[in-house]
């Protein structure tokens, strides 16, 4: 099979799943419904995904995340200074958790699903955002990279808080996200200027 | 019933509630359990907490909040100025979690049912809680405004750093506690402080 044509048959066997367990719930959704959403047969998905169900739940996870931190990318990719950074990346970060109606189901229904990617990917998550944030700093003024690499830490533990829980931010607010950011978010790395 | 009974019954209750959580996880502990862990009837039970296993995890919450917020205010007591109060606060409240066996429990076993409930429900009214009383304690050192704020602030500091560990940096650890106050808590606060005066 050719790697472009393997590729495109998951994300839409993936795409399959999303929409059956945005119709149906996580419970509910067995391969047979997968099938009917991709247009695939039973046999192609087991031949992309041999452990099934389970398997299909986390590479839609992977899937997601993946697609999540494309997204966040994008809309930071021309910003001027690290400031704007954080603040685009907050915005798209709080907008795209809130319209991903999948996790959204599965946090309400069965939120022990995410446990086995919680649990090992905790720690990965916080150095994911950090790795994504370390070549801002470092262009926005970490020029000695152990620096630029304990910031990035320290950053990446005020952005999850804040998107976990924004307390009396709005995040739908730009104006909020703009205070928030130059006030709030950056203030214990800001002192390094 | 008296109201010294319900008390006696309530505190009953939470204690064989802590028990059964820490022995068998959240999600699989019934009222049913709780009852029997404390040995009174249901219907005994549902008396002392008439909303049933919601208010008694409730009730549960508040009381570890309360706890915790006692030790802060015993190492406070000691510090001088306001970067010894942010180290030494950092540290009892990072220590206390840590050693509360309960917590560990969720956090490290239940986690996406403790991220349910405390990270996206729980945690504002954590935070909002942890600000109304670490604010006033910073309060020795920094305007009312300022104090509340950066209690909020320091309050995100110490639950990002424990649900998301760092090589190399370990709150429990009194210098490793210095170090992070000095690069970033202190002038985090101080930057905080400014901005409300502006």
């Amino acid at each position: 099979m050719n790697p472009t044509y393997h590729q495109e048959v998951r994300r839409r066997i993936l795409e399959g799943t999303n929409r059956a367990i945005c119709a149906g719930g996580v419970r509910r959704t067995s391969v047979e419904d997968v099938a009917r959403e991709s247009g695939c047969s039973r046999a192609t998905i087991y031949r992309h995904f041999p452990g099934g169900r389970d398997e299909l739940l986390d590479a839609l996870v992977a899937y997601e995340h993946q697609r999540f931190f494309l997204r966040l990318s994008l809309a930071v990719e021309d910003a001027r200074s690290l400031a704007e950074v954080v603040e685009r990346g907050l915005v798209v970060a709080h907008r795209a958790l809130a319209e991903l109606e999948v996790l959204q189901i599965v946090l309400r229904e069965q939120p022990e699903l995410l446990e086995p990617t919680l649990v090992r990917a905790s720690r990965p998550t916080l150095a994911l955002v950090a790795d994504f944030l370390m070549p801002f700093l470092v262009t926005h003024g970490d020029e000695d990279p152990e620096c630029a690499e304990r910031h990035a830490d320290f950053l990446a533990h005020m952005v999850l808080s804040y998107i976990a829980s924004p307390g009396r931010w709005d995040l739908d607010d730009p104006e909020q996200v703009r205070r928030l950011v130059r006030c709030e978010l950056l203030a214990g790395i800001e002192a390094r200027r | 019933m008296t109201d010294a009974t319900t008390a006696a019954v309530r505190e009953r209750v939470l204690a064989a509630a802590r028990a059964c959580i820490a022995a068998q996880g959240l999600r699989r502990t019934t009222v049913d359990d709780i009852a029997a862990a404390a040995g009174i009837s249901r219907a005994t039970l549902y008396r002392a907490f008439p909303g049933g296993r919601d208010t008694i995890l409730a009730a549960l919450l508040e009381g570890e909040r309360a706890d915790l917020l006692a030790s802060i205010g015993v190492a406070l007591a000691e510090a001088g100025g306001l970067r010894e109060e942010l180290a030494l606060g950092l540290c009892a409240a990072a220590r206390w979690l840590t050693d509360n066996a309960l917590l560990q429990r969720l956090m490290f076993e239940e986690p996406a049912t403790v991220l349910t409930h405390v990270e996206f429900e729980q945690m504002d009214r954590t935070l909002e809680v942890a600000t109304d009383a670490v604010g006033p304690l910073l309060e020795r050192h920094l305007e009312p405004e300022a104090a509340r704020r950066a209690g909020e602030w320091v309050t995100r500091i110490v639950l990002s750093f424990l649900l998301f560990p760092t090589d190399g940096v370990d709150l429990c650890d009194p210098a490793s506690v210095e170090v992070l106050v000095d690069r970033h808590v202190l002038p985090g606060v101080l930057a905080l402080a400014e901005d409300v005066r502006h």
